[in-house]
């Protein structure tokens, strides 16, 4: 299952103007790819380039919506969910506007609530950052 | 990019590699609209960003992360709950131009950012 754009509020929490993942190509139980389009009003573009807090959140938000598509499926509303730690994060390069990301998320583990996931960023193949993450889904009251 | 995130209120520092910075998040900044509606809370990368940025103060030259080592965030930021805190830089220069960033947002006794990371003159 595709989903774009606002769809993607389905998956989410996040909203306008911090929404860092435009699709998600697809998704199953233990991984994702998802994309984004980097345009010239995004508000972590600076002098024509995606810069760093822009990669990460882009896979934050990659790693939500894959997190995201178990909870639609169920019918639930997307969970809050906060990165708790960043490792071995390398950002090989700063994306120009216009280039579309592509990210594939793959789940390490999930042990309470706690995800931990590595994510390979590329534009048209080429590496542009990877990292591990992980991230903790708010449970609701 | 946004740059009302935040204002640097006070800076001490005594080179061009490490310093104490006091800064004073803006809970009127546009990234709470979307970050949560009806539940503010400090993106942990606008707060690495905040760090890069405090960095480059002290440093006094653009730079960029190539590298986080790692990065914990240990407790939840809101601007209505930490309006202001304390951001520590220590940079260590390991060859030309590149250098080793440890640096920490903190405030009384709440840890709530602590940053490994490569950086570099940009």
């Amino acid at each position: 299952m595709m989903y774009r754009a606002e769809q993607l509020y389905q998956l989410i929490p996040q909203r306008p103007p911090i929404v860092m993942v435009d699709v998600v190509w697809s998704a199953t139980e233990t991984e994702a790819e998802t994309g984004l389009t980097v345009t010239a009003d995004n508000i972590f573009v600076r002098n024509g380039h995606f810069r760093e807090p822009g990669l990460i959140e882009h896979i934050a938000q990659s790693a939500a919506a894959f997190a995201g598509c178990g909870t639609f499926l169920r019918g639930e509303e997307p969970k809050l969910g906060f990165i708790g730690e960043i490792k071995d994060c390398v950002l090989n390069m700063l994306p120009e506007v216009g280039t579309q990301l592509r990210t594939h998320i793959q789940l390490v583990t999930e042990v309470n609530g706690i995800r931990l996931i590595s994510a390979e960023t590329r534009i048209e193949g080429e590496m542009v950052a990877s990292c591990i993450m992980k991230i903790f889904l708010k449970d609701d009251e | 990019m946004m740059s009302d995130y935040f204002s640097i209120l006070q800076c001490e520092s005594e080179d061009s590699l490490s310093g104490i910075i006091r800064i004073q998040l803006n809970p009127d900044c546009r990234v709470y609209q979307g970050h949560f509606p009806k539940e503010p809370v400090s993106p942990g990368v606008c707060n690495i960003e905040m760090i890069r940025c405090c960095a480059e103060y002290i440093h006094h030259h653009p730079i960029r992360i190539q590298k986080i080592k790692q990065c914990k965030l240990t407790a939840l930021m809101t601007p209505q709950i930490t309006p202001q805190a304390n951001v520590t830089i220590s940079l260590q220069e390991n060859e030309q131009g590149v250098y080793r960033l440890t640096a920490s947002i903190c405030e009384g006794e709440t840890t709530y950012m602590t940053l490994k990371a490569d950086v570099a003159d940009e």
